[in-house]
């Protein structure tokens, strides 16, 4: 061979190699698709075998309201039942902006989203039609989460029935928010001259009684033909006035002694001066000028069949167990045919409604039940196409307590073995001192002549229809206990047995019944549904504990389909700590300061519900649907300037424990349409993540690493933000910012793959693996030029960086254990022996591969 | 000190390191003219020169050394120490040679990394300093004078402020460390057309660019007129815990390489030369599910002329390993590597100008394309800091630390060039003193935080000899780095890049 020739070769191949170096695509770890999740023992598998992890966030708060914009959503704030053909399509937020939305949120750190729904959005008009304008948007909304890599878990939402139960309220009330006195004026509306909403020419020292409230207390979910089935002795017109008004309105204003001065203001001018010679109380001119007002403002008096029974707490929860609306039409829902034996259904006009199948008047639980039956699924037909949806979550919170509910049955049927005189004389005892204030003769119930304190309040509380005015028939078929119509022959009563028989072990005589009703018909239309089920809200959440060994928690078993049907099913606890408003109208956020909630900690508690999954319903996985914080605290504005660090913390608190406990989680809320004033849109709850700007808030909480798959069993997870308290030791770093997730020796060769939000690790971090390798791409924060929070173009300004890390775990032994830690540079501690630095787009590798 | 690519410099005189006394025995022992079966084509991009054996007629431009010894008057069974001794009194037959490499080293860096932020915790300052101990002896085991048996150890390095020889507790960290080095058989028959060298044994590819390992191979090797050629097989320690226990290992997660390479020589005049071509495949499948298949062709040449050396190593990888990439697909493996040597020996001046370019990969990690070469972590640079310090490796070589390690190999993402001149000067028989100045850089900023400039280092080595068995090297070295190296080697600052200066102290004996 020549020199030449091998000089030649080897310049030759010299050449070769410098050009015959390969340049590959770009990662693109955004999966094409999910893949559908089931249960497996106590986990969430995708089909791949991985575990999946669940952090998620409810979409979104506002969905509790039709959808509305602009000076149309501030409408519906007063006016809440006069505003015809409303519509859910664009709750949570327009399809075309849904893009933008499911980006924030995925970029914020959530994998999931559990997208709500209302009953009344499906079917809005009637027991039997659909509105298929609004399942082509939950179809279109679904698909494009998926788009967006979220799992979405799809909930029918309800609180206290329905939004047509509202109680109106004035939050521009005279007096200082909190008080006795502010509450009192809170429930008569604005003079007309505060409106400005009065017809011209009204006296604007008049009380605009038809615009004049700023706000309601509602419930929402079930449909206006639903409300007619359920509460069939109400005046549902949308005409009625009266609608809405606080029912002791109607009330005020009774003359019984038809002088031509409700008596009611008769009293006050009697027990007003008498008060005050015992010292009781003292009223200043303004506050008896004030009265006089309301006196002279008073409305005609009208029936509870007028209004919703309903009071406008601030905390609405109260309802849940204190609003006859709300109770009687659960207790029909679930039991109406052991608590209202013989109610059917009726239509709008009072005529019963035949079921098609039997030819008879439809029971009245069938009929509600049947229609969110058939609501289900016309859902699930949709849920079917989408590999994302990881479960049906069948009803939001049902209420289970139906105490007051009982014991107004008992009232009357208990009548004649005189329980009305029983509390007289109850009060009497209590408050003995006699008073000499004039009584109706109706309303005396004593026979010695004179009229006890007690006996007052008494023939207050009647009076005011607080406790019916009487135990007559009359009176029964105003509060709804009874009904008859002898022309369309049609005539019930409640069981009042029946009804207190509600309060007990009510989740496995009605609720799991129920449950497997609803599953069965979902799984009729996908084979592979899951089926989500909650805990009813029940005596433990009224009275606080257990009870006594027990006695309040009164769950059922688990629901059943078929036998080994075990991986159908997922547990889904919701839990808040201490931060609803106090107890009252129109009361302000709560106040706490920034270290009431630092140094807390939810473990101990969100591990008493995971293990109610243990103890009773076969220890299946459990996700908590809902969690959460107000972001007003101390008032909004106060809350901004303190960048909303009381939420801040109990977010932190929360995720600590998820993490530790390895438990998923879907916090509330997401919403688009959030405002300053109006909060989420509903009874003035102010959950949502982002603010009304579209941007996020206390992300440093919840913005954090976390996984979504795992390829093997999760042992260990934390995140250490900023918000976690370091006991420091001497010579060590506090690990600022980091990230470990261990997990059992991997079941299967698909990565794990994880988020990691930029806002964390600004400077970048490193990742140190036990075994194996990773694939990172960043995704850079995007600033929407056209973005605005509001408006017809609403669409969130800013989303922000984040990356996604597929990391595929090599080791191979049964009882290995595999790791990821994260963490950025931290000042003092020297980085060494990583794998990977990773800062934007910029890859740096180092130590062993694989 | 390693056998490495280094000899091929040091047969050229050319080297300033340590160890000539060593390696020309080694020369001596391992191949020995007439009977001696020592072929060791497979060392580390040793110059392999075909030795003459009985009968056997050595290659025209082979020059009469190493020095042939007359082995026939030794008595058999009689260990030989010293070369003189062997060549005048070993014989040949059943018999052992010996001969040790004893270091003592002082090394002292301002810092491991270019970044002075002390640890919260600052117990070994930012100073990395050393003083340590070691020797390694080999032992050449003759039952025949073609056939023998070859074993090398190392007795450290320990620590001085860590090594107590009366500690028990193997555990404890401070106890003589010992590394079995090479264990292995070699034979030569039939004239050398048939021969093997089966074992553990330090075993390279003719670039020693990839394959610069000590591990276990077979290889089945022939010597005709034409050259050598080796058929190999080894097997590479994995990463697995397999155990010790038979019933506990298997040969189904392991990692092996299998190979032939040819020695060439050629000879016009003055001028000679060897090319050495070699084809290799890897084969690992020590992690489940993720096997890799290699195949490594490694083009070696070696030219002289006069004062003139000059060598080109090439080497070019193409494989594919198993679902490794971010999508669970396969990753195509396409790296080269490429080695210019240029030598010249003006005697007293000797000058070495050295450029090693290994390919990186492209800009996404873990995607279906892995352009990074599988590096040995040697080439035949004489940086100190840049590059593997020959004096004694310590692992804290830049071009090592700039990657990643995989299954004994390391990949540097970012490429890696590295271009280095070395200035000697023998001015006495005891002392010669030597300057290199160095620079690097890597292929794709876009892997190395967007910066290009890895660092330039400059050393001054004066090396001070006693009758080739006793040295002593003192050296000092600054290392300007770039922000490449920052990125990658900072333990908190990526952006400073603050000097590095090292010292180092060497007491070599070898006989």
């Amino acid at each position: 061979m020549k020199f030449g020739r091998i000089v030649s070769l080897v310049l030759g191949f010299m050449l070769f190699c410098v050009f015959a170096g390969c340049s590959g695509d770009e990662p693109d770890l955004r999966p094409d698709s999910l893949s559908e999740v089931e249960p497996y023992l106590t986990y969430l598998k995708d089909k791949e075998g991985r575990y999946i992890y669940l952090k998620g966030v409810n979409v979104g708060g506002s969905t509790k309201v039709p959808y509305l914009e602009g000076e149309d959503a501030l409408e519906h704030r007063y006016n809440p039942n006069r505003a015809a053909d409303l519509s859910y399509v664009g709750r949570p937020f327009p399809a075309d902006s849904a893009d933008d939305y499911f980006e924030q949120i995925r970029a914020l750190g959530f994998n999931s989203v559990r997208l709500l729904f209302m009953w009344e959005a499906v079917m809005p008009t009637s027991h039997d039609e659909v509105d298929t304008e609004f399942l082509a948007y939950l179809d279109e909304i679904i698909g494009k989460a998926h788009e967006h890599g979220l799992y979405v878990l799809l909930n029918v939402h309800e609180n206290i029935w329905s939004r047509h139960i509202y109680s109106l309220y004035n939050e521009k009330a005279d007096g200082d928010k909190g008080d006795l006195i502010n509450m009192l004026y809170s429930l008569f509306p604005q003079k007309c001259k505060e409106s400005g909403r009065c017809a011209e020419g009204a006296d604007p020292e008049a009380y605009d009684w038809e615009k004049g409230f700023t706000d309601h207390v509602s419930g929402d979910g079930a449909p206006m033909w639903a409300n007619y089935a359920c509460l069939p002795h109400k005046n549902w017109d949308l005409d009625n006035k009266n609608w809405g008004l606080f029912r002791i309105l109607g009330t005020l204003g009774k003359d019984l002694d038809d002088n031509g001065r409700p008596d009611f203001f008769e009293e006050l001018d009697l027990i007003i001066p008498y008060l005050e010679g015992t010292g009781m109380i003292t009223l200043d001119d303004a506050t008896k000028a004030k009265i006089r007002e309301m006196e002279k403002n008073t409305p005609e008096p009208f029936p509870v069949t007028e209004t919703s029974d309903m009071m406008p707490w601030t905390f609405w929860g109260f309802d849940t167990f204190l609003s006859m609306d709300s109770d009687q039409c659960y207790a029909k829902f679930f039991a109406g045919d052991v608590a209202y034996p013989g109610m059917v259904a009726l239509d709008k006009d009072g005529a019963p409604i035949i079921d098609p199948d039997t030819g008879q008047p439809y029971p009245i639980e069938e009929y509600l039940q049947s229609g969110y039956e058939r609501m289900w699924r016309e859902v699930a037909k949709v849920g079917k196409k989408h590999a994302n949806v990881i479960g049906y979550d069948i009803m939001n919170e049902p209420p289970i307590v139906f105490i007051v509910l009982s014991i107004l049955g008992a009232y009357f049927d208990l009548s004649g073995l005189g329980l009305e005189s029983t509390l007289n004389d109850l009060m009497s005892g209590l408050l003995p001192v006699d008073v000499p204030l004039s009584v109706p003769d109706n309303y005396v119930l004593s026979d010695d002549g004179e009229t006890s304190l007690g006996e007052y309040a008494f023939f207050l509380l009647r009076f005011l229809e607080v406790l019916p005015r009487d135990t007559s028939d009359e009176m029964k078929a105003e509060l709804g206990l009874t009904y008859k119509d002898e022309t369309r022959n049609v005539e019930w009563s409640a069981d009042t047995f029946a009804l207190l028989g509600l309060n007990s072990n009510f989740e496995e005589n009605h609720l799991r019944p129920f449950y497997e009703r609803l599953a069965g018909a979902i799984v009729e239309e996908d084979p592979d549904a899951v089926i989500w089920f909650e805990v009813g809200f029940g005596l433990s959440y009224v009275l606080g504990g257990e009870g006594v060994g027990g006695q309040w928690v009164q769950h059922m078993v688990r629901p059943t389909l078929e036998e080994g049907d075990k991986e159908r099913f997922v547990f889904s606890p919701h839990w808040y700590p201490d931060i609803y408003p106090h107890i009252g109208f129109n009361m302000t956020p709560r106040e706490f300061s920034d270290e009431v909630y630092r140094y807390r900690e939810y473990s101990e508690k969100l591990a008493s519900y995971r293990d109610e999954a243990k103890n009773w319903y076969s220890n299946i996985p459990t996700v908590f649907g809902e969690f959460g914080t107000y972001w007003n605290y101390n008032g909004i504005e106060q809350s901004v300037a303190d960048d909303y660090i009381v939420s801040t913390e109990i977010l932190d608190n929360y995720y600590e424990s998820y993490e530790e406990l390895l438990l998923s989680n879907m916090v509330w809320c997401y919403t688009a349409d959030n405002d300053y004033t109006y909060g989420d849109w509903w009874n003035h709850e102010d959950f949502s993540v982002i603010d009304p700007d579209g941007r996020p808030r206390g992300e440093t909480a919840y913005s954090r690493p976390v996984p979504t798959a795992i390829s093997g069993k999760p042992t260990h997870m934390h995140f250490y933000s900023d918000h976690h308290y370091y006991d420091p030791d001497k010579g060590e770093v506090d690990p600022f910012h980091e990230f470990e997730l261990r997990f059992a020796s991997r079941e299967t060769r698909e990565p794990t793959t994880l988020f990691v939000p930029e806002l964390q690790y600004p400077d970048g971090f490193y990742v140190w693996l036990s075994d194996g390798f990773c694939s990172a791409q960043y995704f850079p924060q995007q600033k929407n030029p056209e973005g605005s929070n509001s408006g017809e173009n609403r669409k969130p300004e800013w989303i922000p960086g984040y990356y996604l890390l597929n990391y595929y775990p090599t080791e191979d032994r049964p009882e290995w254990e595999h790791e990821v830690l994260i963490r950025p540079p931290l000042k003092g501690q020297e980085a060494r022996d990583w794998n990977y630095f990773i800062k934007r787009g910029d890859v740096l590798t180092g130590g062993t591969r694989h | 000190m390693r056998r490495k690519n280094t000899w091929i410099l040091r047969s050229v005189r050319a080297m300033i390191l340590l160890a000539a006394p060593a390696f020309a025995f080694e020369l001596f022992a391992q191949e020995t003219p007439a009977q001696s079966a020592d072929v060791s084509p497979t060392v580390a991009s040793e110059k392999t020169q075909p030795t003459e054996t009985e009968g056997e007629k050595l290659p025209s431009w082979v020059d009469d050394k190493p020095t042939k010894i007359d082995l026939s008057k030794v008595p058999m069974e009689e260990v030989c120490v010293d070369p003189e001794l062997v060549a005048s009194s070993c014989g040949s037959g059943k018999r052992i040679v010996f001969k040790a490499d004893f270091q003592s080293v002082f090394f002292i860096k301002n810092d491991e990394d270019f970044d002075d932020t002390p640890p919260e915790y600052n117990e070994d300052s930012q100073q990395s300093a050393f003083l340590g101990t070691y020797l390694r002896p080999e032992f050449s085991f003759y039952a025949t004078d073609n056939l023998k048996i070859f074993w090398e150890f190392e007795i450290g390095l320990n620590l001085w402020s860590r090594n107590n020889a009366d500690q028990n507790a193997t555990g404890s960290g401070d106890y003589f460390l010992f590394k079995q080095r090479e264990l292995n058989a070699q034979g030569s028959f039939m004239d050398g057309l048939v021969g093997f060298s089966v074992g553990y044994q330090h075993f390279s590819d003719p670039t020693g660019l990839f394959l610069n390992h000590w591990i276990g191979a077979a290889s089945f090797i022939s010597k005709p007129e034409s050259g050598v050629f080796t058929l190999s097989m080894a097997q590479i320690p994995d990463n697995t815990a397999e155990g010790i226990l038979t019933d506990e290992n298997s040969l189904t997660r392991d990692r092996y390489v299998f190979g032939f390479r040819a020695d060439m020589p050629f000879k016009s005049g003055e001028t000679k030369l060897v090319f050495s071509p070699a084809v290799y495949h890897l084969y690992d499948d020590t992690v489940v599910d993720y096997s890799k298949n290699l195949a490594n062709l490694s083009l070696h040449l070696d030219l002289e002329w006069r004062y003139l050396t000059f060598i080109a190593d090439l080497a070019w990888q193409y494989g594919i390993t198993s679902n490794g990439a971010y999508d669970g697909g396969d990753v195509i493996h396409s790296g080269y590597a490429a080695q210019i040597h240029l030598g010249l020996d003006f005697d007293p001046f000797l000058l070495d100008f050295n450029f090693v370019n290994l390919s990186g990969d492209d800009d996404h990690e873990a995607n279906d394309s892995d352009g990074a070469f599988l590096y040995s972590g040697k080439n035949r640079s004489k940086t100190i800091l840049l590059s593997e310090d020959e004096i004694r490796d310590r692992g804290d070589n830049l071009d090592e630390r700039m990657g990643s390690s995989d299954g004994g190999f390391t990949q540097i993402r970012a490429g890696y060039q590295l271009v280095d001149l070395n200035v000697a000067m023998n001015v006495t028989d005891y002392f010669q003193p030597a300057l290199v100045v160095g620079a690097a850089v890597v292929n794709n900023d876009t892997n190395a935080m967007r910066a290009s400039f890895v660092g330039m280092e400059t050393n001054l080595n004066l090396k001070f000899m006693v009758d080739d068995v006793l040295d002593f090297h003192l050296v000092g070295a600054i290392l300007v780095p770039g922000k490449a190296a920052s990125a990658r080697i900072n333990g908190y600052d990526r952006s400073k890049t603050n000097l590095m200066y090292a010292g180092e102290v060497a007491m070599g004996v070898h006989f």
